[in-house]
């Protein structure tokens, strides 16, 4: 059998059945199905239930038999486990080649559900069967409008995709994704590993045109070796970020040695996915700012940063993260110095740190942001204090004293934020330098203008400095990869 | 599961590179004090052959032997405490500030690694080891001996001068070459290995056969 063949009629399919469909709406073949016709699936939907003949106005099916032939080629299994076995020959005889089942009671449950187990992968092997699960949440694939996912929301389309062994943390990240409009290209709740397991996902995301960047949980791997070759081959290409876990072998340790004791499962996980180029991430939400990072703003050449700031404190801080880092804090160029001399008044910082020191007017930050992207030493920049004029909007919209002053200037500070919104992601695309941008008046005020047209425009924007440059540091270092001595 | 004694695993390391403190067994106090003119004084006595895995703590190691009479000393006073063996070894003394580990291990899920630390009297309260798979290039392990977070220690030191790299390199990949090529061996414990002025040396060693 060929994995990747079948993960790709998976992800991509030409028409997907779910067998098992329920008139419960508390139950996983009823949630699979509304779920497949909410999202928008193009192509052939059919659904199975011997009793009912009609749900979410499909017509049902009384059995797979009834299936019209070379209309399907993945099934959406949410049967016992048993039946989920039984019904494989019928399934692969209407042209299935990628199965996900939900169904649980097999390893998870204990020996017989081990043996049950075994019996499925023997016998989606003889047919030829790629087996997502078992005992998973489903999957999603944005580019196909397809949702089979259970519990949690559908993500904007987006270049991320992620494989996951627990199927909350999964739901995490697609959270954060719809939240922060960062979207995601294909989602699975991988389950128990039993045929394919996480290297084949990592293996066809690597691959898949559709794919940018990779993220994976995992708290045990069926085969460590494997799984760290693929990585390696991988993380040439595609940047992957693994969510750190708690990790576990079930295995004895080799020896009563004392480097034995020194290692624990963790530790060598972690040394296995760095030595194979991965990224580790603290968890889904750092995996995500890592992975949003690579997906939507441009590759840095180098590790010259300059902080653009409107908020002096931020930029103290947000220097110090960066001499704790990779990057380095670019010494204000000379020439540049002079350039920017011509748009503030004499009291702004002079060095990096760019602290405009409230000497701004309606055009000084965009011109800024163009200035010292467009300087040939500067790699990449951190904007600081986006927001501040919407919260002074705000606090004169919400005031009980309004007068046509007030209202004129409130107008004014909201249009500067969108101004300056789109100032950041048209330089940044001119340029093709990254801007990360953070202020945690994105998550104080979730209608400020300033963030939220960023977000908007689907760019990213951190609520703290230590994340961006953290996530800065990251990306610098995957461009440069190969260049590290 | 069988261990190979010390001045065996020494030995097998040795035919990959190791560099180890000079060293012989003897089985009485004449040939005791002959090694120990050739060696050099300071020498160091220890117990050997099986079941010495845990000599320290039997009180089976004699540090910092002078001369003659402090050789000859120990000797009897290893003798008399450990009746039940019968080999010894002399080793010269190796005396630096700075201590390492250093082991080859196979993992379940990852196959062979090789693992470098912080060793000496702060290793247990301070756990600080870095690991690779392998098998993997000299980049790598130079690599994992800078990302310890003790890697200060590898600068000039106290009065010691900064620390042969390419030397430390050397020691893992005998390690990792001793482990890669011998697959019945499982596990492997370099442990210390003492920094001499700039130069590691491989003080005690245990190789673990399957």
């Amino acid at each position: 059998m060929n994995k990747q063949e079948n993960l790709r009629a998976l992800f991509n399919p030409k028409g997907i059945a779910v067998i098992g469909a329920s008139t419960h709406p508390g139950k996983f073949g009823f949630v699979a199905l509304h779920n497949i016709l909410s999202a928008g699936f193009e192509g052939n939907i059919f659904a199975t239930n011997p009793k009912t003949p009609e749900i979410l106005g499909i017509q049902t099916l009384g059995s797979v038999s009834e299936i019209p032939n070379g209309m399907i080629d993945v099934a959406m299994i949410c049967l016992g486990p048993d039946q989920a076995i039984d019904i494989l020959p019928e399934l692969a005889d209407k042209g299935v080649r990628s199965a996900f089942l939900v169904s649980g009671g097999f390893r998870e449950s204990g020996e017989k559900g081990m043996e049950l187990e075994q019996k499925l992968v023997e016998t989606a092997n003889t047919l030829g069967i790629a087996i997502a699960g078992p005992n998973g949440q489903g999957f999603i694939s944005t580019p196909a409008k397809l949702c089979s996912q259970i519990v949690s929301p559908y993500p904007p389309n987006g270049s991320i995709s992620i494989a996951s062994q627990s199927g909350n943390i999964l739901s995490a990240f697609l959270n954060l994704s719809r939240a922060q409009n960062i979207g995601v290209a294909r989602a699975i709740s991988i389950g128990n590993q039993a045929q394919l397991s996480i290297e084949d996902y990592i293996r066809y995301f690597g691959d898949d045109a559709e794919t940018k960047v990779v993220v994976a949980y995992v708290e045990g791997l069926p085969n460590g070796r494997k799984f760290f070759e693929v990585l390696k081959e991988v993380t040439k290409g595609k940047p992957v970020v693994i969510i750190r876990g708690g990790y576990t072998n079930d295995g004895a340790k080799a020896a009563s040695s004392h480097t034995g004791s020194m290692a624990s499962d963790q530790k060598i996980f972690e040394t296995a996915v760095s030595q194979a180029g991965g990224i580790l991430a603290e968890d889904p939400i750092e995996a995500f700012e890592f992975a949003s990072s690579f997906a939507v703003t441009p590759t840095p050449k180098g590790r010259n940063v300059i902080i653009l700031t409107t908020a002096g404190g931020w930029g103290v801080i947000t220097s110090d993260a960066i001499s704790d880092s990779s990057l380095n804090l670019l010494p204000l160029p000379p020439d540049l110095e002079v350039s920017i001399d011509e748009h503030l008044p004499p009291r702004w910082s002079k060095s990096n740190p760019i602290d405009l020191a409230g000497g701004e007017t309606r055009d000084t930050i965009p011109s800024l942001i163009s200035l010292v992207l467009a300087h040939r030493e500067v790699d990449s920049m951190i904007f600081l204090g986006l927001g501040i004029q919407g919260n002074v909007a705000r606090s004169y919209l919400e005031s009980p004293i309004v007068t046509d002053d007030t209202k004129r200037m409130a107008n004014f500070h909201i249009a500067q934020e969108k101004r300056y919104s789109e100032a950041i992601i048209n330089a940044s695309i001119e340029f093709q330098k990254p801007i990360f941008v953070s202020t945690e008046i994105a998550i104080a005020d979730l209608n400020n203008p300033g963030p939220k047209s960023l977000k908007d425009s689907g760019a990213l924007c951190f609520n703290s400095p230590l994340s961006a440059v953290k996530a800065l540091d990251v990306v610098t270092n995957y461009s440069l990869r190969d260049s590290i001595s | 599961m069988r261990s190979l004694s010390e001045f065996e695993s020494k030995q097998l390391l040795e035919t990959y590179g190791l560099v180890a403190s000079k060293e012989s067994i003897v089985s009485d106090i004449d040939e005791a004090l002959d090694v120990a003119e050739k060696i050099g004084y300071p020498v160091v006595l220890k117990i050997s052959g099986e079941n010495t895995e845990h000599k320290s703590e039997l009180g089976g190691v004699k540090l910092g032997l002078q001369n003659q009479s402090d050789l000859s000393i120990a000797f009897e006073e290893l003798q008399e405490s450990n009746s039940q063996f019968f080999e010894f070894l002399v080793s010269e003394y190796i005396v630096g500030k700075r201590e390492f580990i250093a082991g080859y291990l196979i993992d379940k899920d990852f196959g062979p690694t090789v693992m470098f630390g912080l060793g000496g009297i702060f290793a247990e309260a301070i756990t600080d080891v870095t690991f690779r798979i392998l098998p993997c290039d000299r980049e790598e392990l130079t690599a994992m001996i800078h990302q310890l977070k003790s890697s200060k220690l590898l600068e000039a030191f106290r009065g010691e001068p900064e620390i042969d790299i390419e030397a430390l390199v050397d020691v893992l990949e005998s390690i990792a070459t001793c482990g890669l090529s011998n697959p019945d061996v499982i596990a492997i414990d370099v442990n210390p290995i003492i920094i001499k002025n700039d130069f590691p040396i491989a003080v005690d060693a245990l190789v673990i056969r399957s």
